[in-house]
């Protein structure tokens, strides 16, 4: 049993053609002799012949298998809309522009920032209100200076009217006030 | 000919057709106002009269004089009311159907601006016969 671990060790070895004259001289003595090391060395064999085969041509083995899949996928995909190619399109483009992307992101960060001062700061102001401006109504009778000679005196009355009062500019002496 | 003429009078007219366009009627009505027992009242002034019943205590109000003129910017009005007063009405500003007339009587100088055609102003106190007159100035 430890003779044939000791061989089949070397298995790998005589595979790849790693082992020395000597040593290559002794094993095949042994396989001569050994059935159980022969199936060995043969799957040894095998299996290298496949990996150097899929090395060779990968896509001899992988690509049938994993083409119908592809293709499917393919057939059934619709073509992007207008507003995903455009988003699509931005995308790559501040992707693949790094001073730009930082730009854009400190703009909206700055309006963002502003936003929610404004809108903390601000007050909110009620309602606007239907304003009605009234034009003054003039009295038909405005008194605008008064002037009496000297010891006489003046007064201006205004009687009591529905619509506009008698507007009255009375005179009077001095002593008689 | 013809032509040249009409043209050259209208040139001639327009400036009295605007000077009159400018002009102002004012109507002066002068009122004695007194204790007197009452007595028939002047229709003229009927409702001016039962306005000033409310406020003033004078129970007889009878028309003496109306007077009537005109005023524009460039010519005063001058009359002579009641007593011998001299009453003279200056326009001194005219718009939009306002009227601001600078009033000079013996005693008093006033300055207003009435509506034209609108409620008068009044001057009143100055001492005549058993009562007192009240002058009622107004603008047409």
């Amino acid at each position: 049993m430890i003779r044939h671990r000791g061989y089949r060790h070397s298995l790998n070895a005589y595979v790849d053609g790693e082992l020395g004259p000597s040593e290559t001289r002794r094993l095949e003595e042994h396989l001569a002799g050994c059935g159980e090391c022969r199936v060995q060395l043969e799957r040894l064999q095998g299996l290298q012949g496949l990996l150097r085969q899929g090395l060779k041509d990968p896509a001899v083995d992988l690509t049938p298998a994993l083409w119908p899949g592809v293709r499917a996928r393919i057939e059934s995909g619709r073509p992007p809309g207008r507003v995903t190619a455009w988003i699509r399109q931005i995308w790559e483009a501040t992707w693949e522009r790094p001073r730009l992307s930082l730009a854009g992101a400190a703009v909206i960060s700055v309006l963002l920032l502003s936003s929610v001062y404004l809108l903390w700061e601000t007050p909110v102001a009620p309602p606007p209100r239907k304003t009605v401006v009234l034009e003054p109504r003039r009295a038909q009778v405005v008194v605008e200076a008064v002037e009496p000679e000297p010891d006489y005196g003046a007064m201006v009355l205004t009687t009591s009217d529905e619509d506009e009062g008698l507007h009255v500019i009375w005179v009077v002496a001095q002593g008689d006030k | 000919m013809r032509q040249i003429l009409l043209i050259v009078c209208l040139f001639l007219l327009l400036p009295i057709s605007l000077a009159y366009a400018q002009a102002v009627p004012i109507e002066v009505q002068v009122i004695q106002a007194s204790r007197e027992p009452s007595s028939a009242v002047d229709p003229a002034i009927g409702q001016l009269v039962r306005e000033l019943q409310r406020d003033f205590a004078y129970t007889n109000y009878r028309l003496l004089e109306t007077h009537r003129g005109e005023v524009s910017p460039q010519s005063p009005w001058r009359t002579v009311i009641a007593g011998g007063r001299d009453l003279s009405v200056a326009l001194m500003k005219m718009d939009k159907g306002r009227v601001e007339l600078h009033i000079t009587t013996p005693r008093v100088n006033t300055r207003v601006s009435l509506q034209r055609g609108g409620r008068p102003i009044l001057l009143g106190g100055p001492p005549h016969g058993s009562g007192v007159l009240i002058m009622v100035i107004s603008a047409r």
